[in-house]
């Protein structure tokens, strides 16, 4: 009678990614934007994200951009990144300050329910939107895709929050 | 009453199944689908509790969450838990439970003295006494009071739950408060029209008042059907909305089964925060009693009450029972006993006539039209009721149990809590909400709306107004079930109190009567809230539900004033009692908050580190398992004397890009950044608008628009805050940049007079000579075959570098460094030695950076800027801050060698101890001197430098002589740090 509880299985993937933090310079917003779209890099609007076959790009700050790829030698990514976008875009390589979890399976929405303040009704949140938020105290990205949902979290705080994320789902299934 | 009073089936019984329980001790049995009340109802235990003030007995007097008597102790795995509903609380097999607030028994109570002593005790007697003799208060009246007061005691838990209560975000575009008749018509025609419904109600069993009329079951049922079937909407059963927090938010109280999980497996609770576009509230009424001598007795119970076992569980309330009444609700509670065979002894009805009487009548009962029940008698339980008939005839009714009914008053308090205008309905002689549309919806009997066809009605225009007000246009009325006509009915006559001898109560929680009521308007306390406050009436967890409105009217009738005039107490979360647990949720144990582990936290670990706790953190103290002084001290002492490592990943990382990033940290910063070189640190000390110090760290620039400022760790977050704040309020539209990156770098400290000769080894394209890398230099370099940074900068007062990771690779660097700088003589030292180097070197830390210290104070004063602007230049000269009679920082050493410093011991002038001169902030046993060294904050300390002064610790009962000095106890000249 109450909401459905969570019969699909839920897998939680703690992967190594490396993650790029872009802000554009001051004015240089759309060379940034066109920089990266004419190297198959494309920047996305505030509370988007999209996706190639490399990277993934997410917004949630305005005029600044995550940008996950998989993990190569140090600072590589990022070398990379600022190469594709030129000087408008100032790039921080993340890779050691965030740790990537991947969400994998129909679970995920009601299972983060209990800790996210977001409106995650598939009708609302989906894939290729980002956001950021707090869950489990600890400040998150949230990005959906059609299978699950990546989420970056501070690599300090990540054990914390997987043992949140292994709490709940045993919670939750038993 | 003895014996069962189960006269039969009840819609609420999933299966007739015997489930086995406990009840002080007995051994009982009742029904798959009871309640606990209903099944001691049905075993005949009459009594369950005894009262908060005068013990009296008492008995089941309500079915639902407004139940001011029958709260128990629910005896559990996982310890005791007070004051649980048994009106509330589903019946499980093997469920232990004690009633409470009795000693030694329920049957016999010692402290039911209090009731004897009652005429002592009336409302507010403790503000009059206890007053004398005065030493009587903590020896005998405190321990006493602590001993009778408070309802139940919590018992430790012998282990924490393994499974806690959970805590649910939830959005939706309507919730619905309610799923009586019009909360269940309400979200049927919103659903339809596919709009997100949540539909919430504290009922197990969905339906309100259609539950307790046979005529409306197919009804019932036919629409919970539809609705399960909507995937766009949601049933919450046994949740109640426990308040409004604004904005659209709710909280809603779910208890959940156990029947559905097993013996507490799953989480017993879960607190959704509801997030709404709009609310609809369809709270219905609650049944409120009727003040007269013996109203508490038990055998006493609600009429309304009284239908819902018999309906819901097949019990009969009593084997001959009396109605008292003064509307037509309570009618059909005396009829279906009738129906159902179990003796109605008469209806007594203050009105003249009614419809219904009509129909008792013909139903063969007998009605006393107006007439009243002048007292209920008896001794532990009812055993008569004294009638006074119309022609003002006395009799006496020999019963069992007395079904009171004194109207419907509407649950207002989540409407009163969004904004509703509270308004008095004649019909109900109560007040009902009303609502700006904008805000929500109210329908049904708590919109004041009689009889169920026409609550169902109301749900569907609440529905379509809130459909209108969402912009979804107007809504078509969906087909609904035939449902039955609602019979013709009368106006209550209002009737709050039968003024006669004996107790009349109006909150039987708290033990308020009407007697108390009046004498609170005696003594002043005539505004309700100041009544309700002296007399504790509807402030019990019952909140008085049952009884708050009758209270106000003997107010008003006190005063001579209209019952319209006197005014409702405001509503506040929560409506209902809420557990401790639900409100923590997860965040318990291990979850409370999170810990922040340093990147090479199992590296730690490994190497037999003691943790502690630095904010979030969790930073090696030592690396030992002994944490006393010795073994800190040897951690200290090889680090003045040969070298070594520690983790200062915790310090806050923000890289500053841009061509405005040097104005801007010329800004934030008292000292000036701006003309820092390329390859160069500089400390950089910054304060608040207020002119006090906030944080300080290091500066490097790396580039010519690229600067990496450090933070202490306890203040990472903040600095942050602070400048993006200023970034963009004061730098709109410069071209500055900030990024936190202290989680990507781990850093480490490597200190002492081998750290060149450690680094050395390990470092890659980059001559760290002094010449070549002197003190304050900055550069990038690839350490132990990473690609890293390197800064010489020291904390300790030592040669000393910092060197920077990405942290995935912090622990191959660190334990490369190691590897090589352990022949050398490298070790690893904690925090609580690198504390004690600090001291010795005279900085500064969280102890000293208090928020109340200045520039000027800590001895930084020279280094701020006098010629341009910058935040906190202002307010930093005020003539409060200029004087030198603030404290300041000073070097302290007690004069005997021997003698401990301890933080915190007060500094006294030795010709005249009167008061404190300041305080010791930090201190330790010295490296390399004998004795303790510590810092102080202390009056005029600059110019005491060379004084003795008294240190005093009347914790420790220590009082001894210190020397004042400089705060630099060691090297003072830097040559250490330069060498």
């Amino acid at each position: 009678m109450s909401a459905p509880e969570i019969t699909a299985p839920l897998r939680i993937e703690h992967s190594t990614s490396d993650v790029v933090e872009v802000t554009a310079r001051r004015g240089r917003f759309r060379d940034v934007v066109y920089a990266g779209r004419a190297r198959d890099l494309n920047l996305p609007s505030l509370g988007e994200a999209t996706w190639s076959e490399t990277y993934v790009a997410a917004s949630t700050r305005h005029e600044r951009w995550w940008v996950i790829g998989p993990a190569l030698a140090p600072a590589e990514t990022a070398a990379r990144i600022a190469g594709l976008l030129g000087t408008g875009a100032v790039v921080v390589d993340q890779s050691s300050g965030y740790d990537t979890f991947d969400l994998v399976g129909a679970g995920w929405r009601k299972a983060l329910a209990r800790g996210c303040r977001l409106d995650l009704d598939p009708a609302i949140f989906v894939a290729g939107h980002a956001a950021a938020t707090t869950i489990a105290q600890v400040n998150v990205i949230l990005i959906p895709h059609p299978s699950g949902l990546l989420v970056l979290v501070p690599s300090t705080l990540a054990r914390h929050f997987r043992e949140w994320l292994d709490h709940l789902v045993g919670d939750l299934h038993s | 009453m003895s014996g069962s009073t189960r006269i039969g089936s009840g819609l609420f019984e999933r299966s007739g199944q015997p489930v086995r329980f406990r009840f002080d001790g007995q051994a009982l049995v009742g029904r798959e689908g009871d309640t606990l009340a209903s099944a001691l109802l049905a075993n005949g235990v009459q009594v369950v509790g005894r009262s908060f003030k005068y013990h009296r007995r008492r008995g089941i007097y309500t079915a639902g969450p407004e139940e001011p008597s029958a709260l128990v102790t629910l005896i559990g795995p996982y310890g005791s838990e007070p004051n649980r509903l048994a009106t509330t609380l589903p019946l499980y097999e093997g469920l232990v439970a004690e009633s409470q607030n009795r000693w030694p028994s329920l049957q016999f109570d010692l402290l039911g003295l209090f009731g004897k002593l009652s005429r002592f005790l009336p409302a507010g007697f403790y503000y009059k006494t206890f007053m004398w003799p005065s030493f009587a208060w903590e020896r005998i009246y405190e321990p006493l009071i602590r001993r009778a007061a408070g309802l139940g005691r919590v018992q430790p838990a012998p282990h924490p739950h393994e499974i806690p209560a959970a805590t649910e975000h939830v959005h939706t575009d309507v919730l619905v408060v309610g799923a009586g008749p019009a909360g269940l018509s309400a979200a049927f025609t919103l659903g339809v029209a596919g709009v997100r419904v949540t539909l919430a109600d504290q009922e197990v069993h969905l339906g309100g008042g259609t539950c307790l009329d046979p005529d409306w079951h197919a009804w019932r049922s036919a629409m919970l059907d539809r609705l399960q079937h909507m995937p766009n909407v949601s049933l919450w059963p046994r949740t109640t909305v426990i308040g409004a927090y604004g904005q659209g938010v709710f909280g809603a109280l779910q208890t959940r089964p156990r029947e559905l999980g097993g013996q507490g497996a799953r989480s017993p609770e879960i607190l959704h925060v509801v997030r709404t576009a709009a609310i609809i509230i369809a709270t219905g009424c609650v049944e409120r009693l009727i003040a007269l001598p013996g109203n508490d007795l038990p055998g006493v119970m609600l009429a309304g009450a009284a239908l819902r076992y018999l309906v819901g569980h097949g019990i009969s309330a009593g084997h001959r029972t009396v109605v008292f009444t003064n509307n037509d609700d309570a009618y059909a509670t005396a009829i279906e006993y009738a129906r159902r065979g179990s003796p109605i002894e008469a209806i007594v009805d203050v009105r003249e006539y009614s419809p219904a009487a009509d129909r008792a009548r013909g139903a063969g009962l007998t009605v006393y039209a107006g007439a009243k029940i002048e007292a209920i008698l008896g001794d532990r339980a009812v055993r008569s009721v004294r009638v006074r008939d119309r022609e003002g005839q006395r009799f006496t009714l020999s019963v069992d149990c007395v079904l009171l009914s004194g109207g419907q008053t509407p649950a207002t308090a989540l409407a009163a809590q969004v904004g509703a205008d509270l308004r008095w309905n004649s019909a109900m002689a109560a007040y009902t909400p009303d609502l700006a549309p904008a805000t929500g919806q109210v329908a049904g009997s708590a919109h004041g709306v009689c009889g169920l066809a026409a609550a169902v009605q109301d749900g569907v225009s609440a529905a379509q107004r809130i459909a209108e007000t969402l912009g979804l246009g107007d809504l078509e009325v969906p087909a609904f079930p035939s449902a039955p006509q609602d019979a013709p009915r009368a106006d209550l006559e209002p009737c709050w109190e039968i003024p006669g001898k004996g107790k009349a109560f109006v909150d039987l929680q708290h033990d308020v009567t009407t007697a108390d009521i009046r004498l609170a308007r005696r003594e002043g306390y005539e505004h309700v809230e100041h009544m309700k406050r002296y007399t504790t009436h509807g402030m019990a967890t019952d909140q008085g539900r049952i009884g708050g409105l009758v209270g106000n009217a003997v107010l008003a009738t006190a005063r001579g004033i209209d019952i319209t005039e006197i005014g409702q107490p405001r509503a506040r979360p929560f409506l209902e009692t809420v557990p401790f647990a639900a409100l923590a949720g997860g965040e318990i144990g291990e979850h409370f908050k999170p810990k922040r582990r340093l990147p090479l936290h199992e590296l730690h670990t490994r190497a037999g580190a003691t943790f502690v706790n630095a904010g979030l953190w969790l930073r090696p103290l030592v690396y030992s398992s002994d944490t006393s002084w010795n073994a800190v001290m040897a951690e200290a002492r090889h680090v003045r004397r040969e070298a070594g490592i520690t983790d200062v990943s915790s310090l806050g990382k923000i890289e500053v890009f841009g061509s405005d990033a040097g104005a801007f940290l010329d800004f934030v910063y008292a000292n000036k950044m701006s003309t820092l070189a390329m390859g160069r640190c500089r400390y950089g000390l910054m304060l608040r608008e207020d002119g006090m110090v906030f944080d300080d760290g290091t500066v490097a620039r790396l580039g010519k628009d690229h600067f990496l400022l450090t933070t202490t760790t306890i203040n990472a977050a903040a600095v942050l805050e602070h400048l993006e704040f200023h970034r963009q309020t004061l730098f709109v539209g410069s071209d500055l940049t900030l990024t936190d990156v202290g989680d990507h770098w781990a850093q480490f400290a490597i200190a002492g007079p081998l750290s060149r000769a450690v680094l050395a080894e390990v470092i890659e394209e980059l001559d760290i000579a002094n010449d070549a890398f002197p003190f304050m230099a900055a550069a990038g370099a690839r350490i132990a075959g990473v690609p890293g940074r390197l800064f010489r900068i020291s904390f300790s007062g030592e040669l000393a570098y910092e060197v920077a990771v990405p942290a995935r690779y912090a622990e191959d660097v660190w334990s490369r460094i190691i590897e090589i700088g352990a022949p050398l003589g490298l070790k690893p030292y904690g925090l609580d030695a690198l504390n004690t180097l600090r001291i010795e070197k005279g900085h500064i830390t969280g102890a000293e950076l208090n928020g109340q210290t200045s520039a000027k104070d800590l001895g930084l004063g020279r280094m701020c800027k006098t010629t341009s602007d910058y935040v906190g230049a202002t307010l930093r000269q005020r003539a409060a801050l200029a004087g030198n009679q603030r404290f300041e920082l000073v070097g302290v050493r007690p004069v005997d060698s021997e003698q401990r410093l301890r933080n915190g011991v007060h500094l006294l002038d030795l010709t005249s101890p009167n008061g404190s001169l300041g305080y010791v902030t930090s201190c330790t046993p010295a490296t390399e001197q004998v004795g303790w060294v510590g810092l102080a904050l202390l009056t005029s300390g600059h110019a005491r430098i060379g004084q003795r002064l008294l240190a005093t610790s009347p914790l420790h009962d220590e009082t001894y002589e210190v020397d004042v000095v400089s705060p630099h106890h060691l090297d003072p000249e830097n040559s250490r740090v330069r060498a």
